[in-house]
């Protein structure tokens, strides 16, 4: 990936701070220094051995303020738990020789910064909660749910931001009662109210439009249901035009590709351009391995991870759909939908993830893998089920998902 | 016409001479015999060695070692740790349920030899209760006993059941020599009310979707009574005979239920046992179903796939690629009819006994048969040859490997061991024929010779239950017996019994006399996804397969292959809202036909579309309050609209043509 120059520039700078900040700690401020050089790299990690408690506190602190941070782009409280840790560490850690601190802590400064070591933690705990779904017993509990679940009629009980791109997703099937209910989803006040509850957390955002800025998903249901006014559109697609990407990040600072596919879907019907964003889908945001970056950070440029199956299915399908990507991606995301259809549709993943691979049977010549693809009946997690409308409607199939009675039984489809 | 009233007496059910049993029996074939030399070879080797530690080499760790390889765990008993001999023995048990529930054919080798080791280990560790250091001396002779006991016991059961076989064979000859075999019922039913149930129950598991199982029974997978893939096995089975016997001219809603049976079968909740099987068993971590042994899937599902295309014509699954396995990771194991049974065929030309393996390391008598089925079956719809091919040595492995001296087989053998024993799955582990055709088209000749043997004395006591038949009802009722399963005590497999029973005899009478009695005692009222019968899925689906397997059963559709519908057809039945419980031809002109509501009924009229009219032709649709008639278009076809709220049974027949150019479709 190639940066722009002030991005260049200012990854640069970070690294150079990066780096140069531990080691002028530990020059500048001897013993002490050390020790908050120690906390700049692992939050608390100064304070290990001198005050436990503290560093286990200020551990966990870091830990939650990067849960929120990628969550709902709440950076500066992240910054702040490490300054904290780094400040504590310095006032509690005890006074000891200057020489023999500087060979103790140079070591480890110099060979990691802290922002690497977050997103270690991020990974590590994104690791641990798909590990723990694929325990028998854990993944039986986290099925549970979807079991429950009765497809679009339980359209309320996701989460805000799979709402909005339900109703996003529904929208775009072109089917009356799809876009009646898109609307209706897409209006809910929740949406606007976590908007502004992410706005004022993140960005000390009072008063105002809510959804002025960021909240791709949430913006891109409205504009695609023709929610928005005339001005509220407008601004909705100058701000994707001015994004780096060309589509508003999903919270402050993270771009999430399957909301920015949304976004840039619902730019191009308002008349908007999307160049930027089309660059993007081979550049920043490109296949690599076989996988698409899970999210792209926009002050420093940064893309890493890799979107779950079903994120990657439904973002590269909408973007195949609307032109802008090559058959590339189905080459890798086969197997993975053909290994969805044979676990079935327990898990709400696995049940998206076979919906968003037919939009791709839909749109590409592999007519096998369409037929295995047809097996599973998706009917439990709601935005599987509008993203299986979607697909029907690229298919030209119109509206015929399977309508079960009351007890379950469906009409036969010969 | 369709309807097939009675078929005439074949060869295969009335012989002229029946095959005698063999006068002086050998007590195993050769590749039995090889088997178990090799296994007594491997024992005598071990035995030896025992011999050499225990009596040669001396000493206190030398004989432990020694003595637990004589008896597993014989050397804790030296070594004074009785606890662990005791352990051993536990799980020396567990290895054998372990070996014959999972294939784990490492087991037992494995307990013995970590006996031996642990033996000589611990062989001067502190004991319980005793000094440090003892030993017991009497245990070397107590071991060696309770060895050669084991042994003798094994020898004498072995050795009495053979004299004791061995000795009937005169007298089972000479009765075979003269016997006259009664001619088994072909009379076509009428279904009734709990047919309809029956039915309905049966397209409603049917016709779910196919990743949908409600209403099925779920439990252990690997070859229990909750086995998934036998349920959808024998419901496939018994729609055949319905297919042909009842519905032949309305194929529609059979076809469909048939053909999602099959394709359940590719759901992997269904079949991904088989790797854990081929993982312990075979040490193969290969998922694919078909490639190795498992012809408890595969020939079943073969002989299910086979009895789908005979009953109802369809060849969707020759289409290549129509049956794919998709495992978890993706992998895809493509097949289709033919090359699915391709891998059965390899399977019976690659296996050294001749009969393959269900669960590694076990080879039935009752699957090989219904994998020869599958085969005889493909062969008679595709004209094939993959039967001919391995029909010689099929029939020797039957005759000389599984034939025990008194006309039964045995259910299973070993083929790693060459061992065979009663695994309660059948009365004695034995039978005198088996597969879901008692050879009756693999091997007439036996089959015939296995039903001869079956009914001796039959007739008699069948004929001692006709004086229970009251007003048409068998005034008699069952007690129930535990189903496979374990799960609930049933009286529907004793029904079946009976009724199989006085089918086989002949006695019509009896056999609905029976079905009367078994529904009275037996059916629940219950629809989907409740049982229509007090019992389980499986035994729900086998008592369909006896109920409606008149005047055609299986073997007789296998033997027949596809045979299209003459006269009208009713192609167009709205499901759920109806129900078609028959519809027959009888003079390849009219139409006789039962509709039912269905789960769904519809108050409103339905449409039903007719096909394989005499174009031009006024037809009369009459019965049960209905009289319309309707004219054949060009196309032959004409369709009705009609209320169907209740039972009908109705008469479509011609009343005029259009002139004597226009032939019937």
């Amino acid at each position: 990936m190639h940066a722009a120059p002030p991005l260049r520039m200012r990854r640069a700078v970070v690294l150079v701070a990066t780096v140069a900040l531990p080691v002028a700690l530990v020059l500048g401020l001897g013993h002490r220094g050390a020790h908050m050089a120690r906390s700049l790299v692992l939050p608390g990690a100064g304070l290990v051995g001198e005050r436990t408690a503290v560093a286990v506190l200020c551990f966990a602190l870091a830990v939650a303020a990067t849960v929120a941070w990628v969550r709902w782009g709440l950076d500066w409280l992240l910054a702040a738990v490490v300054a904290g840790s780094v400040l504590a560490s310095g006032l509690l850690a005890a006074p000891d020789e200057h020489a023999a601190a500087v060979a103790d802590a140079v070591r480890p400064v110099l060979a990691a910064h802290e922002f690497p070591l977050v997103v270690l933690v991020v990974g590590a705990i994104s690791w641990v909660r798909m590990t723990l779904g694929r325990i028998p017993g854990l993944a039986w509990l986290g099925r549970r749910r979807n079991r429950t679940m009765q497809g679009l009629a339980d359209i309320g009980r996701l989460g805000a931001v799979d709402r909005s791109r339900a109703a996003a997703v529904l929208a775009l099937t072109g089917d009356p009662a799809d876009l009646a209910l898109a609307r209706t989803v897409a209006t809910d006040p929740a949406l606007v109210l976590r908007a502004r509850r992410v706005g004022l957390a993140t960005r000390w955002r009072i008063g105002g439009d809510p959804l002025r800025q960021d909240h791709a998903p949430t913006r891109a249901a409205l504009a695609l249901t023709g929610a928005l006014d005339d001005a509220a559109l407008a601004r909705f697609v100058g701000d994707a035009e001015r994004a780096p990407l060309g589509a508003p990040c999903s919270e402050p600072t993270w771009v999430r590709p399957l909301d920015a596919v949304l976004a840039a879907i619902a730019v191009h019907r308002a008349g908007g351009s999307t160049e930027r964003f089309r660059q993007a889908l081979h550049g920043e945001l490109g296949l690599r391995r076989g996988h698409r970056p899970l999210w792209w950070w926009t002050p420093l440029g940064i893309g890493a991870g890799a979107m779950p199956g079903w994120e990657h299915a439904a973002c590269s399908g909408l973007a195949r759909w609307m032109g802008w990507i090559d058959d590339r991606d189905w080459d890798d995301l086969r197997r993975r939908a053909l290994g969805a259809s044979a676990r079935g549709t327990a898990h709400p993943h696995d049940e998206r993830l076979v919906a968003a691979a037919r939009i791709w049977t839909a749109l590409v010549d592999d007519e096998p893998t369409r037929r295995l693809l047809e097996r599973p009946t998706i009917a439990h997690d709601p935005l599987a089920v509008a993203i299986l409308h979607l697909a029907r409607a690229v298919r030209g199939e119109g509206d015929s998902q399977p309508h079960l009675s009351p007890h379950g039984r469906p009409e036969v489809t010969a | 016409m369709t309807i097939t009233t009675t078929p005439p007496a074949s060869a295969a059910e009335l012989p002229a001479e029946l095959p005698l049993l063999p006068t002086e029996p050998h007590r195993m074939g050769p590749v039995t015999r090889f088997l178990v030399l090799r296994l007594v070879a491997c024992l005598a080797v071990v035995q030896a060695i025992g011999a050499v530690l225990v009596f040669v080499v001396g000493g206190t760790v030398a004989r432990a070692v020694g003595l637990s390889l004589v008896l597993p765990g014989g050397g804790f008993l030296y070594t004074a740790h009785p606890l662990l001999f005791v352990l051993t023995w536990v799980a020396v048990t567990v290895a054998l349920v372990l070996w014959w529930g999972m294939s784990l054919h490492l087991g037992i080798p494995a307990v013995w030899a970590m006996s031996a080791v642990a033996a000589g280990l611990l062989a001067d560790a502190p004991r319980l209760f005793v000094d440090r250091g003892t030993t017991w001396g009497w245990a070397i002779p107590v071991v060696y006993a309770l060895a050669v006991g084991c042994i003798g016991a094994l020898v004498w059961t072995f050795e009495a059941r053979f004299r004791r076989k061995r000795a009937m064979v005169p007298e089972l000859n000479t009765y075979l020599a003269a016997a006259t075999l009664p001619t088994p019922v072909h009379t076509p039913r009428e279904p009734g009310d709990v047919d309809a149930d029956l039915l309905r129950w049966a397209y409603e598991l049917a016709l779910q979707p196919i990743d949908r199982f409600d209403g099925f029974e779920w439990g252990e997978q690997l070859h229990g009574g909750t086995v998934v893939r036998y349920q959808l096995n024998y419901l496939g089975w018994a729609l055949a005979p319905f297919a042909v016997n009842y519905v032949p001219n309305a194929p529609g809603q059979v076809e469909l239920a048939m053909r999602n049976l099959v394709l359940k079968q590719l759901d992997l909740r269904v079949w991904r046992y088989w790797q854990l099987l081929n993982r312990v068993g075979n040490l193969d971590s290969n998922p694919d179903p078909l490639v190795r042994d498992n012809i408890m899937f595969s020939g079943f599902t073969g002989d299910q796939i086979n009895l789908y295309e005979a009953a109802t014509g369809s060849t969707r699954f020759d289409e290549p690629g129509s049956l794919t396995f998709v495992w978890t990771d993706g992998r895809t194991f493509a097949y289709d009819h033919h090359s699915w049974m391709e891998a059965v065929q390899r399977n019976f030309e690659r296996s050294r006994l001749g009969f393959f393996p269900c669960e590694p390391g076990w080879a039935f008598a009752a699957c090989n048969t219904i994998g020869a089925q599958a085969l005889y079956g493909h062969d008679r719809l595709h004209g094939t040859h993959l039967w001919d091919d391995i029909e010689p040595r099929w029939r020797e492995t039957l005759e000389r490997e599984y034939l025990l001296p008194d006309g039964n087989y045995a259910n299973i053998r070993s083929t790693h061991t060459g061992l065979s024993w009663d695994t309660g799955e059948t009365p004695g582990g034995e039978y005198f024929t088996t597969g879901s055709h008692s050879f009756r088209d693999v091997a007439p000749d036996l089959h015939a010779r296995g039903r001869a043997l079956g009914l001796r004395g039959a007739p008699e006591k069948f004929a001692k239950l006709r004086g229970l038949i009251r007003d048409g009802m068998l005034q008699l009722q069952l007690p129930e017996e535990w189903e496979r399963n374990r799960v609930r005590r049933s009286a529907v497999p004793g029904w079946m019994k009976l009724i199989g029973g006085a089918r086989a005899v002949g006695d019509d009478e009896l056999a609905e006399a029976a079905i009367g009695a078994h529904d009275a005692q037996c059916a629940t009222g219950l629809r989907w996804p409740e049982r229509p019968l007090s019992a389980g899925v499986s035994n729900v689906a086998l008592h369909l397969l006896v109920r409606w397997s008149t005047p055609l059963d299986n073997a007789a559709i296998n033997m027949r292959g596809y045979v299209p519908p003459v006269g009208p057809v009713l192609d167009t039945v709205p499901w759920p809202e109806v129900l078609v419980t028959m519809a027959r031809s009888t003079d390849g002109a009219s139409l006789e036909l039962m509709l039912r509501p269905g789960p769904t009924p519809a108050a409103h009229p339905v449409q039903l579309g007719f096909s394989a009219l005499a174009a031009g032709s006024t037809y009369r649709l009459c019965g049960d309050g209905v009289e319309c008639t309707v004219v054949a278009g060009d196309d032959h076809r004409a369709t009705v609209e009609l209320t169907v709220d209740r039972p009908l049974r109705l008469h479509l027949e011609p009343l005029a043509a259009r002139g004597p150019a226009e032939g019937q479709g």
